[in-house]
């Protein structure tokens, strides 16, 4: 279950417009991500399991970018096919606010990209792309929810 | 090889791409070069102005990513001497949130329009944050590819026993 938050959340920013900013940011989304799965499990470890270990962390944060590449893939298409590419229009819109003139080439371009439909291939492409990011980047915030979240070493005490 | 082999050249590599990227659009590879750009779009914004170039060429991140890179892969190659001083003087948690701090400092007032960052302190608030990353990780990360290592090895000896059986 964690693993499923923490690639839901990641999924959300990376597919949703405007959200997906965030990941402009070194892929910070999907590092938070692996970084919350890794909470989400501490917060459910009882006393009687097994204490917390960077294998576990590892595993969560990989298992984490796998969920989030899969649920990314589909919400974006499902965003692409009921809103079509606002990711673009929105960009261009603050390019057209910024007065930025754009070479004619490159607005053609932009508007033939916002024209485009979905393709098989495209979206294999989108997946193949995003199970590698995702898993990568997700694992490390694992790594680094592990550093955080670790327990601290018990010494024993000493006898007087 | 050793895992710390494998994971200093795993983000070698990961870092000569990103250089590499500009360097093929400029000897003829567009195609190749285009797959990395797609590839890097999904990590980062890209921005012309916000990037370093070769003959023209931008590289495949932006200068903030490039040089969190270039640090992490630096302090993953001084991380026998530096982590454990480090980490034993300092936790990861106040490290993280001390190196990262600048970075979000500069993103947040650039954002609000107080201040505007400069290709200088998108180097530096990156610099600073990609080595923290890399002594906090580093320990952590030759700990992952000794065991991927290891797996692999034993897979390798498993499979070639029952065939050669």
């Amino acid at each position: 279950m964690p693993a499923l938050y923490g690639g839901l959340i990641i999924a959300g920013i990376s597919a949703i417009p405007g959200l997906n900013l965030i990941n402009v940011c070194c892929c910070a989304g999907i590092l938070l991500g692996g970084f919350l799965a890794v909470f989400f499990y501490k917060q459910e470890i009882t006393p009687e399991m097994d204490p917390l270990t960077s294998n576990d962390c590892v595993r969560l944060g990989a298992f984490t970018g796998v969920i989030a590449a899969v649920a990314g893939t589909v919400i974006s298409v499902i965003v692409m096919l009921v809103f079509g590419n606002i990711a673009l229009e929105m960009m261009m819109k603050i390019i057209h606010r910024m007065n930025v003139e754009l070479p004619p080439n490159v607005e053609e371009m932009i508007n033939q990209g916002m024209e485009e439909k979905i393709s098989f291939f495209g979206m294999f492409f989108s997946l193949f792309f995003n199970l590698v990011i995702d898993v990568l980047f997700s694992t490390l915030g694992g790594l680094i929810g592990w550093s955080v979240f670790k327990p601290k070493p018990q010494y024993p005490q000493q006898s007087l | 090889m050793t895992p710390r082999r494998i994971l200093l050249a795993a983000i070698f590599m990961w870092c000569a791409a990103i250089v590499a990227t500009p360097l093929l659009r400029l000897l003829g590879g567009a195609g190749a070069a285009s797959f990395s750009y797609e590839f890097f779009s999904r990590v980062c914004h890209q921005m012309d102005s916000r990037s370093f170039h070769i003959g023209g060429n931008k590289f495949a991140v932006c200068i903030r990513c490039s040089s969190i890179y270039a640090a992490f892969f630096l302090s993953v190659l001084l991380s026998p001497v530096l982590s454990r001083r480090v980490l034993t003087s300092a936790s990861a948690r106040v490290l993280l949130f001390v190196s990262a701090l600048p970075m979000a400092v500069d993103v947040a007032l650039a954002a609000i329009g107080v201040h505007d960052s400069t290709d200088a302190t998108r180097l530096v608030t990156g610099a600073v944050f990609g080595f923290a990353l890399g002594i906090i990780l580093a320990p952590l990360l030759e700990e992952l590819a000794a065991e991927i290592l290891s797996r692999w090895f034993n897979f390798l000896r498993t499979t070639y026993a029952t065939k050669t059986r």
